[in-house]
């Protein structure tokens, strides 16, 4: 049966710890999905990741059943680690806190391609450096 | 202690924006936020949740701002970028969720409904349990619900009647005809996982013994089969109902009935000349939504 998705639920869980406080209950409880299913589920799918946040996506369908799948780190993650740096600048057009190189930045669309809201490897760049320029980090070379 | 309600603080942005935006209220609050596309508009909704509703300060409100004109100049569309702050109420989420699902009753003779609902079943009527979960569905979806119904009706209790579910899913269509008396029944479906399931649900509802569930790709069955079934329910994918129809047509009794669902009403023509073209009636037919769901007999025999 094709059944109607109503909506898409992105969130970022550590592996094995899903449970209903915020903000996996109330972003999934507003939409009918069952909560303590998702987290059996996801902490069941993910219990060999221990220690690393995994992002997920939650299909919501019409009649409230849901499917998720577990996806790479976010592109900000990947930034900071690629810049070496920890967290991204407060105030990201006055203070930059660090750079990666236009390599660095195909790498990490090569890796996220699949999860980007992007159809051509070009639009996954810009996704990326957007994103990178958005923490104070400068793309070069 | 904790407040009452929950502040959650919203940006409406674009699908390109909204990583950036997720991340961007992530290190303002220090939380993980939660993106929610809505498949009708493509409209991405971040959000976070907050314990106090001092966390949503002059200084943070300022720096988000600041945030979505960063996007914005780094190149991104952020969309309408609107802001919103609403109180939620704090729940007892791990139960709030279920009071999205109620039972549903199919006629007098059948009771759908999830284990956690008390609801006495009528004199005569068939209870299946059923919770909702990953994957598969309860009954609340109309292609569903079609089927249901016509498992009820063209149950006659006088006499024996085979029933096969093509694509059972959940195997909420097999247990309601275990249920309902139908025998023998055999149900398929091409995903493990769904057949793991409906095992599960066939056990919750005690029918175990009573229908043959089995992992099969319909694709694959042999194109003739001994017409044996009186009720066939088919609900797939119009491409797959047209090109399966020899083996499910051939598969039916000649006083059987053929119950097709999962059409889009805007293919359901289409549909319906192909089966009547191998020698089906056109019995009738429903639309809910965007949905269209029939029913077919064997031409020239007497059963509507």
């Amino acid at each position: 049966m094709a059944k109607k998705i109503t909506g898409s639920i992105k969130l970022q869980i550590p592996a094995g710890q899903a449970n209903p406080a915020p903000p996996v209950g109330p972003a999934l409880g507003q939409h009918g999905v069952n909560i303590m299913a998702f987290c059996k589920e996801f902490n069941a799918a993910t219990k060999a990741d221990t220690g690393l946040v995994i992002p997920v996506v939650i299909t919501v369908y019409q009649d409230k059943s849901f499917t998720f799948i577990t996806k790479s780190p976010p592109a900000s993650v990947l930034l900071k680690k690629a810049a070496g740096i920890t967290s991204g600048s407060k105030t990201p057009n006055k203070e930059k806190v660090g750079k990666v190189t236009r390599k660095q930045v195909l790498d990490i669309v090569k890796l996220k391609m699949k999860d980007l809201n992007a159809t051509s490897d070009e639009a996954g760049f810009r996704i990326v450096a957007g994103t990178a320029r958005s923490m104070g980090i400068d793309v070069t070379g | 202690m904790k407040a009452k309600s929950l502040l959650q603080i919203s940006v409406v942005t674009s699908l390109e924006a909204e990583e950036a935006l997720a991340d961007l209220l992530g290190r303002l609050f220090t939380r993980s936020a939660v993106v929610y596309i809505d498949e009708e508009t493509r409209k991405a909704v971040a959000s976070v949740y907050c314990e106090r509703t001092s966390e949503w300060s002059a200084s943070r409100q300022t720096a988000l701002r600041a945030g979505l004109r960063e996007i914005r100049a780094s190149g991104l569309d952020a969309g309408p970028a609107t802001i919103s702050a609403r109180r939620v109420a704090r729940e007892d989420w791990a139960e709030s969720w279920k009071r999205h699902f109620k039972p549903i009753a199919i006629g007098s003779r059948l009771l759908i409904k999830p284990s956690w609902i008390k609801r006495r079943p009528r004199k005569g009527q068939a209870v299946v349990v059923l919770d909702p979960g990953l994957s598969f569905g309860t009954g609340n979806h109309p292609t569903t619900a079609f089927c249901l119904r016509e498992l009820v009706e063209r149950r006659d209790p006088g006499r024996p009647q085979a029933f096969w579910d093509v694509g059972t899913g959940s195997g909420i269509l097999a247990i309601a005809a275990a249920k309902l008396g139908y025998s023998p029944v055999n149900a398929i479906d091409f995903d493990p996982e769904a057949i793991r399931v409906a095992e599960v649900n066939a056990r919750l509802n005690a029918v175990s013994k009573r229908l043959r569930l089995r992992r099969q790709d319909i694709g694959r069955l042999p194109e003739r089969g001994r017409g044996m079934y009186h009720i066939i329910c088919a609900n797939l994918i119009s491409n797959l109902l047209l090109k399966e129809r020899e083996k499910l047509v051939s598969r039916l009794r000649k006083d059987g009935a053929l119950v097709l669902a999962g059409i889009l009403k805007t293919e359901f023509a289409e549909v319906r000349r192909a089966y009547e073209k191998r020698g089906l009636r056109f019995v009738r037919s429903q639309v809910e939504g965007e949905w269209e769901s029939g029913v077919f007999t064997v031409a020239g025999s007497a059963r509507r």
